[in-house]
């Protein structure tokens, strides 16, 4: 069973899906089966519970979640890239 | 060039769906994509176009006419439909110069970092489509690609900088080093912050403290595309004096619409990737070892809770002025949402939501008359692009929730004003935009020179 992580952001159509299509490359260039949705913030409360991570480009916000939430701005600037990839690794693991 | 300009007019009597898919495969290859990956992100494009098509078919065909049924109703004359900002971004890259948008982008902001007028590189390529949108909008009203191609470029220097203005404050909001918003929606700031001013004023405003995270946690439902799409499209059954069993009809379908939006949308997004990140790269190669800030797309600021709140807390206003302000034609549906008034707000206020929510209140009148303005010129474009055929029902479509309504209205007026022979209302409104633009430089001079994270370093973009 593929872990299955949200990558939110304000419409869940365009920051969302620049950020999932990088994770879903740089995941699969490391052979790791992940199944990674875009998804808009409003509907992250009702999603997040069927979920096993949150890799957000985000971060600072106060609201709370059932599972882990990664910053993942790295996936749009590339600044930290590796390393912010590697934190979603472990927390795959 | 007579060879050129045939084949591109041959291709564009194809329709967008195939026209643009074409001309992305041709950029791909020429940023050294392999032919395979660029094929399919181009026939995804095509796919994208396609679906989008439908839906909005779907939305005017449901809300078409419950929408002409609650005019004879009621006697409101709200004959423009709202359809919202996403397909206003399928009708701009339908446009026949989208792609010039990539290449105005590209070569504004290397000149810019060139010339050292800028530290920001921007890489959000997706918000590309508001070039193709003005360049449209203002062909239509001025009959002038000189104008357009003129307004596209100053768009894009305002992009830069004010990305480079509201950067420490972004930072401060965001604990983002390195990183601002290029969105246009910050071009709202111009005349946010004279009603900033004014709201300040208001005896006790400051001592007003609200925690917008409580009430996002208990309102936010009404945030989510169906439930709020269940809601208007109910009030529009209503309003048109259906019975019980059509009101929760259009209520499921409208519901049905606003959540299919964002899926097809989306697919124009996963389409562009990897023409944007060629494109990055392209950039990012012109300026080996420099320094850049980051410009990326507004949600990086998602994560302040007054945007969401605020947002909801604005749509009973909304449907209010719908229906109280003289002359307005909008029957609101797509863009309820005011993210894109919000989110400059909160950028001013710190995220204060009771400021916030005030002057967005205020400034509500500009986007109906802004909107009602657009009405049939959107719906000119639409039709003429070949995104969107209008049934007999509907009059015109429109977008509420423009993301930029005063600073479009003034780039494709002005300039028709001068054309027309008219003087002194062109210069007394480009006297006005010049002082509006100068309250601004001196407001974030200020702001910035307090501020503890301006003398941060440079972080460094790498190239990957």
């Amino acid at each position: 069973m593929p872990k299955k992580i949200l990558v939110p952001c304000g419409s869940g159509v365009a920051t969302s899906n620049m950020a999932a299509e990088k994770l879903r490359k740089v995941l699969r260039d490391r052979g790791i089966d992940a199944q990674i949705q875009a998804v808009d913030f409003r509907s992250l409360a009702s999603l997040a519970s069927q979920a096993d991570l949150i890799v957000s480009v985000a971060p600072h916000g106060e609201a709370k979640y059932p599972i882990r939430v990664i910053n993942g701005i790295a996936l749009l600037t590339g600044v930290g890239l590796e390393q912010c990839i590697n934190e979603i690794v472990d927390a795959l693991h | 060039m007579g060879g050129v300009a045939h084949i591109l007019h041959t291709l564009t009597n194809y329709g967008p769906a195939v026209f643009l898919p074409i001309i992305m495969l041709a950029i791909g290859l020429v940023l050294r994509m392999k032919f395979l990956q660029a094929a399919s992100s181009a026939i995804l494009l095509g796919v994208a176009f396609a679906a989008v098509s439908l839906v909005i078919g779907y939305i005017l065909g449901v809300i078409g006419p419950v929408g002409n049924q609650m005019i004879s109703n009621t006697g409101l004359h709200l004959s423009a439909l709202d359809i919202g900002w996403t397909p206003a971004a399928a009708i701009s890259w339908a446009w026949k110069f989208a792609a010039l948008g990539f290449v105005i982008e590209i070569v504004v902001n290397i000149v810019m970092l060139w010339a050292k007028w800028t530290d920001i590189l921007n890489v959000d390529m997706w918000n590309v489509w508001h070039l193709s949108w003005m360049g449209a909008l203002i062909t239509m009203v001025t009959g002038s690609y000189v104008i357009a191609l003129i307004a596209d470029i100053v768009w894009v220097a305002m992009q830069l900088k004010i990305g480079q203005y509201i950067r420490p404050r972004v930072q401060e909001m965001t604990d983002l080093p390195g990183v601002t918003s290029t969105h246009p929606m910050f071009f709202n700031l111009l005349w946010l912050y004279p009603v900033y001013l004014l709201v300040n004023r208001i005896p006790g405003i400051n001592k007003i403290k609200i925690s917008p995270q409580s009430l996002r946690d208990r309102l936010g439902i009404f945030g989510e595309n169906h439930v709020l799409g269940f809601i208007i499209g109910c009030l529009i059954g209503i309003a048109a004096g259906d019975n019980v069993a059509v009101v929760l009809q259009t209520g499921i379908e409208a519901a049905a619409a606003l959540t299919l939006f964002p899926m097809v949308s989306s697919l124009f997004m996963r389409a562009l990737v990897p023409i944007s990140e060629a494109a990055t790269e392209f950039m990012k190669a012109r300026f080996p070892g420099r320094m850049f800030y980051v410009g990326l797309d507004w949600p990086i600021l998602a994560g302040v809770s007054t945007i969401w709140t605020v947002s909801i807390l604005l749509i009973p206003f909304v449907l209010l002025a719908t229906v109280v302000l003289p002359g307005n034609m909008v029957l609101p549906f797509g863009s309820v949402m005011f993210i894109g008034g919000v989110v400059p707000g909160a950028v001013l206020t710190r995220g204060d939501m009771v400021k916030t929510w005030i002057m967005s209140i205020i400034m509500l009148p500009l986007y109906f008359y802004a909107a009602t303005w657009l009405a049939p010129l959107m719906t000119r474009i639409a039709v003429s692009t070949g995104v969107v055929k209008i049934p007999p029902h509907v009059h015109f479509i429109t977008w509420l929730n423009q993301d930029t309504p005063g600073v479009t209205w003034f780039m494709a007026q002005v300039p028709k004003m001068f054309e027309n022979g008219r003087i002194i209302l062109p210069v007394v409104l480009s006297l006005l935009a010049i002082g509006l633009g100068w309250l601004q430089v001196r407001y974030w001079h200020n702001e910035n020179k307090k501020s503890t994270t301006s003398t941060d370093e440079l972080k460094v973009a790498e190239a990957e």
